[in-house]
């Protein structure tokens, strides 16, 4: 192999800071919201007053479950009981209605009976989309644009190692009292270097997860261009054959699912416990019930193991465990998906997910800073790149404090132009970002500290709205056990202090014309 | 060297490394999935192992094209690859 | 069990990362006021604690988790350190005197 040459450095410098220019505002909104999905059950929880339970182990009877479902879900070819546990307190259901579109509900663990719970895509239903497709899906667009961040974050990553050039020297060297342009490469280089093996690990896993969207040809040419049998022989899906129209009484679901259990038991050697009950053609001759163990909470890796048995006979129709290989990728998924019970891991996967902002963001700085003494800084580009980066960053954390805060200010019956109240919180996270956008562009540099005090000022608001508005203030919560509520008030706190400080800091020496801040929607 | 090119190459050079590598990535895991279960190997784990594999072709393939100094041969070199990976990939 | 496990990985980790920190000669001045590091100076060690928070990560919960954790908790480690150098790098002399205090060629 030839030594790294000054030209080969020069070509991989190049790369690295225009591409990361070119896509570092997703990538940042990636790891944002990849950073937040972490804690997607506790925002739900946050967002969601009427499911914050203390979880109790408790016996849950999927046939008195079923023999009780509502009207529509009764008549459902697709019935999905998500079993709960500490993070998810409520029995998660959701079924196909008739219109093909899927409908969910919370059931309460104790009684069974639906929750009447806030209309909210909370961390689920809009962090978690937002993590994996910026929510666009328009022929699956999102996906492709968050799939093309990651390959770009790999690349960057590779090209960045060949820039550095002091990597050893400069390991533990953060000089922030030095000239601002100097710290801010400090702080992109350790902060790259800190969470380095983190960084590969969450675009390699996230790619992997959907290798079935992103190459999908060639993972069905093997099966003869047939995707369904490819996620068969991987995943374990198991095609359920339609309903003949005929009725026929379900055998128990219970009886099938302690069946399912024992079974995997004896594979595994230890206990292995079902996440999901699925009951396909419910009431039909031609029923069928699903169990899958996802998200396992001893181990990393995920959905090792599949059982679907017969409804009406509850005979055992498919038994299947993962093989070395898909166990060792399963792994890999299992290490993005982060359910699995390990707190401190948790803690610090959110930590590295906040170091991979950090690191994005003062890339995108050291380009701006790099340029902004030169003739080129009153360029459009140049004016792009700022305003994008601006409200990239501090625009795009403010937005998430507005849909917050939207949560808990907006009435039940709350429609706007969306469909629901819970699109409604989404068309504020919408609103608000864009006007970051605007708010970036014509301020420029200034417009730092006004975002950081916004999203200083939206955190507290956030923090006091969830005392007034639902009780469960920060040492009610503490008290009360909502381990989830307590960890979000504190979170909001910090992150506000954090802002305050940031702004402080941000704000210019000479005291600028004080400008009004965009407030969010109410 | 990239840093002093024109648009067209620069277009050429992104072009091959990430179209052309992604033809090239489809095609390996295409043709690992199917040449393995002929060693033996299930067809599912031999699909499993091309798609945590598919990375480590397709980003060296990009790198490459951004980092060498004959981004003509070899952006050609790499698309002729990526149609001969699929084409055996389907004869299997 | 577990919490000794955990602490003593986060403790080695730290102390790891700090003495790698002290083996750099810049930071070594940073801390002690003197230009020469002792020889060989606190890098063995330092690689050796930072092996072993693997090593009780691992006993802590498998290689299944040891295998994320350990990585990201040497990497706040290493944040930990830096940030300490930066802003009170004096924190670290009690660490630094274990070395400077023996004459040089032990330990």
């Amino acid at each position: 192999m030839p030594a790294i040459t000054e030209d080969f450095r020069r070509a991989m410098g190049w790369l690295h800071s225009w591409l990361g220019v070119t896509i570092g505002v997703v990538m940042f909104a990636v790891f944002w919201m990849g950073s937040l999905t972490v804690f997607a059950p506790e925002i739900d929880r946050w967002m969601i007053p009427e499911t914050r339970i203390v979880h109790r182990e408790r016996a849950i009877s999927y046939d008195r479950l079923l023999a009780n479902l509502p009207p529509e879900a009764a008549r459902s070819d697709y019935i999905n009981f998500v079993v709960p546990d500490a993070r998810r307190p409520a029995i998660g259901m959701f079924y196909r209605a008739a219109d093909g579109e899927f409908r969910s509900l919370d059931l309460d663990p104790a009684t069974g009976a639906p929750i009447d719970a806030t209309d909210s895509h909370a961390g689920t239903g809009f962090v978690y989309p937002f993590h994996l497709s910026l929510t666009i899906e328009w022929r699956s667009l999102g996906y492709w644009i968050v799939g093309l961040a990651a390959l770009s974050m790999l690349i960057l990553l590779i090209s960045g190692l060949f820039v550095h050039r002091k990597i050893i020297a400069e390991f533990f060297v953060f000089r922030p009292k030095r000239h601002a342009r100097r710290a801010t490469l400090d702080l992109h280089n350790l902060s790259s270097l800190a969470g380095l093996p983190f960084y590969f690990l969450m675009p390699f896993s996230g790619l992997l997860i959907f290798a079935f969207l992103y190459l999908p040809w060639g993972m069905a040419e093997p099966f003869g261009g047939k995707l369904k049998d490819a996620t068969a022989a991987i995943s374990g899906e198991y095609a359920v054959a339609k309903p003949a129209g005929r009725p026929a009484p379900l055998a128990s679901v219970d009886a099938m699912k302690a069946r399912a259990e024992a079974m995997w038991a004896a594979a595994e050697g230890v206990p292995v416990r079902t996440n999901l009950v699925r009951v396909f053609n419910y009431g039909d001759v031609r029923a069928a019930v699903y169990f899958r163990n996802t998200f396992p909470k001893d181990r990393v890796t995920l959905s090792e193991y599949v059982a679907v048995f017969d409804g009406v006979s509850g005979r055992v129709l498919h038994d299947f465990a993962k093989p070395p290989i898909g166990h060792a990728s399963a792994w890999v998924q299992g290490a993005h998906f982060v359910q699995f019970g390990h707190w401190p891991l948790r803690w610090l996967y959110f930590a590295g997910g906040l170091g991979g902002c950090v690191m994005i963001a003062t890339g995108m700085l050291f380009w701006l800073r790099k340029r902004e003494a030169k003739l080129s800084a009153n360029s459009p580009g140049y004016r792009l790149v700022e305003a994008l980066t601006i409200a990239g960053t501090s625009g795009l954390i403010a937005a998430t404090g507005a849909f917050l805060v939207a949560n808990r200010l907006m009435p039940a019956d709350a429609r706007f132009v969306m469909e629901s109240r819970a699109d409604g919180e989404v068309l504020v996270f919408w609103l608000v970002w864009l006007g970051t956008v605007v708010h970036a562009a014509m301020l420029r540099g200034r417009a730092w500290a006004q975002q950081c005090w916004l999203i200083a000022g939206l955190a507290i608001a956030a923090f006091l709205l969830n005392a007034v508005t639902t009780g469960d203030h920060f040492v009610a919560a503490v008290g009360e056990g909502l381990w989830a509520v307590a960890g979000m008030d504190l979170v909001l706190l910090i992150a506000a202090a954090i802002a305050g400080r940031s702004a402080v800091r941000l704000s210019p020496v000479r005291p600028a014309v004080p400008m009004p801040v965009a407030m969010p929607a109410e | 060297m990239v840093a002093d090119e024109g648009a067209a190459l620069i277009l050429w050079r992104i072009a091959a490394g990430f179209v052309g590598g992604y033809a090239l990535t489809s095609g390996f895991v295409a043709l690992l999935g199917s040449v393995l279960p002929l060693a033996g190997m299930a067809r599912g784990e031999a699909v499993s192992l091309a798609a945590m594999l598919a990375l480590f072709v397709y980003v060296p393939a990009c790198l490459l094209m951004f980092a060498t100094r004959r981004p003509l041969r070899d952006g050609a070199l790499l698309s002729a690859g990526a149609a001969a990976t699929i084409a055996l990939a389907r004869a299997i | 069990m577990s919490a000794f496990l955990f602490l003593g990985a986060l403790l080695s980790a730290l102390t790891g990362c700090a003495l790698l920190a002290l083996s750099q000669a810049r930071h070594w001045q940073a801390v002690t006021g003197s230009l020469s590091v002792a020889r060989p100076g606190p890098r063995r060690s330092g690689y050796v604690l930072v092996a072993t928070s693997l090593l009780l990560t691992v006993l802590l919960d498998g290689a299944g988790f040891a295998a994320l954790f350990w990585p990201l908790l040497s990497g706040a480690a290493v944040l930990a350190t830096a940030a300490v150098l930066a802003i009170s790098p004096g924190l670290l002399r009690p660490l630094a005197r274990l070395w400077e205090a023996r004459p040089p060629g032990r330990r």
